[in-house]
């Protein structure tokens, strides 16, 4: 790694998604945070470790996009289990059969047909499990 | 130091334009509009752009907007603002209009908006390029819609919010807009012509949400001592109230309540009044799922009552609360950012010049604008004379 990307917060967070792991931060009072940042938004705090997700969420809200050109797909704010909501996407089979309060694995790939590597959903019932 | 609740009434809108709404042609610049809607909204007031001491806009169309407007207008403020908190800037603008009057640097403020978004590319056009990494466009939503989207569903799954309930709310829109002779869109709309709409992000259809016109409109704010001995009738701003929670949708603490709680309750707070002495009602309705989150929000209804607070033609012409009586940015005119619209026409109404579509003995209305995806949340309550 270099010294450029220690410095960047999002370089961070790339660099660990090229490495298969969705990262996030932890603050000394347990607070999970993200998008990264310098602060911890819930009490102030500036002392943020990495740490790793083992993947669990659930879907907390979902819509589904069917554009003319391409396949649909649902994006979803996911509350993933070490304490902290993000965006993501479900295609490929799980595309549209997916509702609110359904739990996902979120895996690191890259949406079909290429692109950047993102944490991705799967349903949990899904091919992958 | 002046306290908040003491600004009550000191400041008051003397003047109100609109230029160029629904479709002004490719070669009419949003500058150009915004500068006509200024001057427009001067004379209305019986002022003469030289009197303007404090300029306030904000666009996606030109930069440095207020600095632009001030150059192209011939104006030379002693205050200038351009705060941007997307479309609710408008509405925030009255108050920070209200402080820098009450605190001697300014008098006389003008608060302006244009865009030709329309003409321009049909598409919305966003503020600025944006070079901080996101983390949701990876995933494609179609912003701004998706979002609001997410809101939407997450309503329907917690308190069995329909897309019926929803229909009701463009389908009282566009009746609102059938009274108005400006409005965009003035053909008949039903509750299934809304939900047999191309889908566009779900639960929204295309007639979930607003429209993509041109348009320009401006006020101008001054003390209500001085507004006294000008041309209109009385409109003194009673209150104004900001909050923000988040940026991006991903990381609201709640889908399904916004800061409006917050806007509104400090609004009504401040104004010494309630939902229930509200007669008019403007909010901003970018999609027909803001509209039920603001009712509720503000108190007009509880937490998730709002599909049946607008069920039957509720919030429609005849209705049991006037909301978005032009029509709103569903059926009126949508340019990119609404908020100088609904104070537009809670002015129009409070001064009783509104026509087909006026509300009896409005002497109280409720502007709430809205700003990125249900992030800036700002209230303002405007009264007539009676209310001082």
């Amino acid at each position: 790694m270099s010294l450029a990307q220690e410095r960047s917060l999002d370089a961070t967070y790339r660099r660990r998604l090229t490495e298969g792991v969705l990262a996030f931060q932890q603050c000394g009072g347990g607070h999970a945070v993200f998008p990264p940042r310098p602060v911890c938004p819930t009490c102030g705090s500036r002392e943020l470790a990495w740490a790793e997700s083992a993947g669990d969420a659930t879907i907390y809200s979902a819509t589904t996009i069917s554009p003319r050109d391409q396949d649909p797909y649902t994006v979803v704010i996911l509350d993933v289990a070490e304490g902290f909501r993000m965006m993501s996407r479900l295609d490929g089979p799980d595309a549209t059969s997916a509702t609110i309060g359904d739990d996902v694995r979120v895996e690191v790939r890259a949406i079909a047909g290429g692109g950047d590597l993102l944490p991705l959903a799967a349903l949990s019932t899904g091919v992958d499990a | 130091m002046t306290n908040e609740a003491q600004l009550r009434g000191s400041t008051s809108i003397v003047g109100v334009a609109e230029a160029g709404l629904g479709e002004v042609g490719p070669d009419v610049s949003a500058l150009q509009i915004a500068g006509e809607a200024s001057l427009d909204a001067i004379a209305d007031a019986g002022l003469r752009p030289s009197d303007i001491d404090a300029v306030f806009c904000h666009s996606a169309f030109f930069t440095f907007p207020a600095t632009t407007l001030s150059e192209y207008l011939g104006l030379q403020p002693r205050y200038v603002d351009t705060t941007a908190t997307g479309g609710s800037s408008f509405v925030a603008h009255l108050r920070h209009a209200t402080a820098a009057i009450d605190a001697g640097m300014a008098e006389v403020a003008l608060i302006a908006y244009g865009s030709n978004q329309h003409s321009h590319s049909g598409g919305l056009a966003t503020s600025g390029a944006n070079l901080v990494p996101s983390y949701e466009a990876p995933f494609g939503p179609r912003m701004p819609v998706s979002g609001y989207a997410l809101a939407a569903a997450r309503h329907m799954h917690e308190f069995g919010t329909t897309r019926k309930d929803l229909a009701e709310i463009a389908v009282a829109a566009r009746k609102w807009a059938q009274l108005h002779p400006d409005a965009f869109t003035r053909d008949d709309l039903s509750i299934d012509d809304v939900l047999g709409a191309r889908m566009v992000s779900t639960p929204l259809s295309v007639r979930d949400c607003c429209l993509v016109t041109d348009g320009a409109g401006a006020v101008v704010v001054t003390t209500t001592e001085r507004a006294r001995d000008l041309r209109q009738p009385l409109v003194p701003i009673l209150s104004v109230a900001e909050a923000s929670r988040h940026m991006n949708i991903s990381t609201t603490p709640d889908l399904t309540t916004t800061a409006a709680v917050e806007s509104g309750a400090r609004a009504f707070d401040l104004a010494g009044l309630r939902p229930s002495d509200v007669d008019v009602v403007e909010v901003y309705d970018a999609f027909t799922i803001n509209t039920l989150l603001f009712l509720e929000d503000l108190g007009f209804c509880t937490k998730g009552e709002g599909g049946s607070f607008v069920a039957d033609g509720g919030i429609a012409p005849g209705g049991r609360l006037p909301v978005n009586t032009n029509g709103g940015g569903l059926s009126y005119t949508h340019p990119g950012m609404y908020g100088i619209f609904l104070i537009v026409e809670a002015v129009r109404q409070l001064r009783g010049e509104a026509g087909d579509r006026q509300v009896a003995d409005a002497h109280v209305g409720l502007v709430h604008g809205n700003g990125g995806v249900l992030s800036s949340q700002v209230t303002a309550l405007l009264g007539d004379a009676s209310t001082l």
